[in-house]
């Protein structure tokens, strides 16, 4: 089976090989209220707010003239 | 008198045919060959033609009294009231990769096109020369770079700013799949112009945006320049002059500008990758301005604002990693842009420098030890309707991203990586034909807005699932559309976390963070039966 989607070197056979040999998933006890998970939540507000700012046009760009 | 003049290629013909001096010519005197010989366009069109590195053109055919409605319309707004007579026909030169003669020529264009295919596939496209001081480069279709026997399988080259254009050459027509260039003149246009005219050269294939010639490009910018100074002769387009300039032909600008907080600056070389990357796929150049250096002082290099538009990229294969935290971009893989600078030419390679904010280029190469540029600004022109914006997407799938690292950890047999494409949803359908036959029923079946954003997620090179969003939606919204699951065994782990645990939607830094926690949870939605069984919803 092809999955050639818009990339185009993949082509995928199988998906037995998605994780590590022996590895079983299982839903585990996630305790949000731990260090661990709320700095990792912080983590990834922080990485999302500067995609927020990336989107903010500097206003010293709008004195930049392209001249060349 | 002929209505063209053949010669064979070499430089100092290149130069010649260029300047307007050649025998019979309808051209310019205002050049000299030796002022085309000290331009950068012409060290780049040598190469670009050359046998052993370019196209291999051999022979040229300069066609005289050529009218080119672009130059006509600048002719007529600027250079018909000058006191100097400054023609307005100029000479179209054409380029082959065969050898012949006149007569040669002159037996073939009377004959049907199809008894001389291999003569019309040497045709390598034309050069308009402009009868003007210096700046003669006009309207420029040339084939892109054949893919070369030493280039890896691996590597492909996409050259989505690429169109069909139909060239007349003495009664033949030919089509040619290339982006037209234009170096500016310097009075109506400058670099700006000339990067929003290449732009609109394949953005104007769609209905609603308008092909203008360089000198309306201009007017319609601004009524002053942007110091208040007169218009014309131009001096410079600012950012919010290149936007509105857009805005007259009916599209509108996406900006990203650099920061002056060198801590807030974002503008990367892997973000630049993800940005070129996600509009590709509908086909409209960007248009990138950097700061690059233009004088050859090795020791006190000046630099200035440059504007150029991006048509291509190459790209090679991506490469497994092991499983990590940090996000994964498959777009990482694009090694080199293929952009129009009119300073230079066209299909130019501008190549990602050591550092992440250096981009090597042509002007860079022109010092000893090359000076890179850097990007200050990405415009990105898009259809008004198309409201969501990358960086919309790029939020949500890192959110995503890190609920999954927290689900699987460092379990995955490879790293779990990302590909953001816009797409036109008929495309994306389109695509889904080889996907399993269930699986592409429903994405076909499903009603979609003309404009989607397509995530795909990767493990290692396995395409794991595909979040569609609506591009036309509001950002502060919800504007998931439809989640496609390749693999059964993630989507039903995906759902047996969500339904667990409703503080995922923490993870997600969006005004609606509770209605993509739900998107994801529902999409993800299957039913257990007994005995291990279950069915997707």
């Amino acid at each position: 089976m092809s999955l050639t989607t818009n990339n185009h070197f993949v082509e995928v056979e199988s998906f037995d090989s998605l994780f590590k040999e022996g590895y079983t998933f299982k839903v585990e006890v996630y305790d949000f209220d731990s260090p661990e998970i709320k700095n990792e939540i912080e983590v990834a507000h922080k990485e999302q707010q500067a995609i927020l700012d990336r989107k903010v046009v500097d206003v010293d760009s709008l004195n930049r003239v392209c001249v060349l | 008198m002929s209505s063209y003049t053949l010669l064979p290629y070499d430089k100092d013909n290149l130069a010649d045919v260029l300047s307007g001096k050649f025998p019979n010519s309808s051209g310019s005197t205002f050049t000299t060959p030796e002022e085309v010989k000290d331009k950068n366009h012409f060290a780049y069109l040598a190469e670009y033609l050359s046998i052993d590195k370019g196209l291999g053109a051999k022979t040229i055919i300069a066609e005289h009294n050529y009218i080119s409605k672009d130059y006509l319309v600048d002719y007529a707004s600027y250079y018909a009231s000058c006191f100097d007579d400054y023609p307005k026909k100029c000479n179209r030169i054409h380029f082959f990769s065969e050898e012949f003669s006149v007569e040669n020529f002159e037996d073939i264009i009377i004959q049907e096109k199809e008894k001389n295919e291999n003569f019309w596939n040497s045709y390598l496209g034309y050069v308009i020369a402009k009868p003007i001081p210096l700046k003669v480069i006009g309207k420029t279709v040339l084939k892109t770079y054949p893919r070369k026997d030493s280039d890896s399988s691996d590597s492909d080259r996409i050259y989505f700013g690429n169109r069909i254009y139909d060239v007349n050459i003495f009664g033949n027509k030919i089509a040619l799949e290339s982006l037209a260039f234009m170096e500016q003149d310097g009075v109506v246009s400058v670099c700006a112009t000339a990067a929003i005219w290449m732009m609109l050269q394949k953005a104007s294939c769609n209905s609603y945006a308008l092909l203008k010639t360089p000198s309306e490009i201009t007017d319609e910018a601004d009524i002053v320049g942007t110091h208040g100074e007169r218009l014309f002769p131009n001096k410079g387009l600012s950012i919010k002059q290149i936007s509105k300039a857009i805005f007259h032909s009916g599209l509108v600008s996406e900006i990203r500008t650099e920061k002056k907080e060198e801590h807030l600056n974002l503008l990367s070389n892997s973000y630049l990758k993800r940005v070129v990357n996600a509009y590709a796929p509908i086909g409209i150049p960007l248009v990138l301005v950097l700061k690059v250096p233009y004088n050859n002082s090795e020791d006190n290099p000046s630099y200035g604002y440059h504007a150029i538009t991006v048509t291509g990229y190459k790209t090679i294969k991506y490469q497994e990693e092991k499983a990590s935290e940090i996000i994964s971009w498959r777009s990482d893989c694009l090694t080199k842009l293929f952009v129009h600078d009119d300073g230079w030419g066209p299909f130019a390679r501008v190549d990602f420098g050591a550092g992440e904010f250096q981009l090597i280029n042509n002007w860079s190469k022109k010092y000893a030890t090359p000076l890179p540029s850097k990007l200050t600004d990405i415009v990105i022109p898009v259809y008004h309707k198309i409201r969501i914006s990358y960086d919309d997407v790029e939020i949500i799938v890192k959110a995503i991203d890190k609920i999954l690292w927290r689900m699987y950890k460092d379990n995955t047999s490879s790293n779990i990586s990302w590909d953001i494409k816009l797409m036109y949803s008929e495309s994306f359908k389109s695509k889904s034909k080889s996907y399993e036959q269930n699986l592409s029923r429903n994405i076909h079946l499903k009603l979609m807005p003309k404009y989607i954003w397509v995530a795909d997620c990767y493990i290692g090179n396995i395409l794991i699932f595909q979040i569609l969003f609506d591009a036309t939606d509001v950002a502060i919204g919800m504007f998931g559309l439809s989640i496609y699951f390749h693999s059964q065994e993630i989507k039903h782990q995906i759902n047996d976390v969500l339904e667990a645990y409703p503080n995922f939607a923490d993870y997600f830094y969006h005004p609606s963070k509770t209605q993509f926690y739900e998107f994801l949870k529902n999409e993800s939605k299957y039913v257990k039966l007994k005995k291990g069984k279950s069915f997707d919803l």
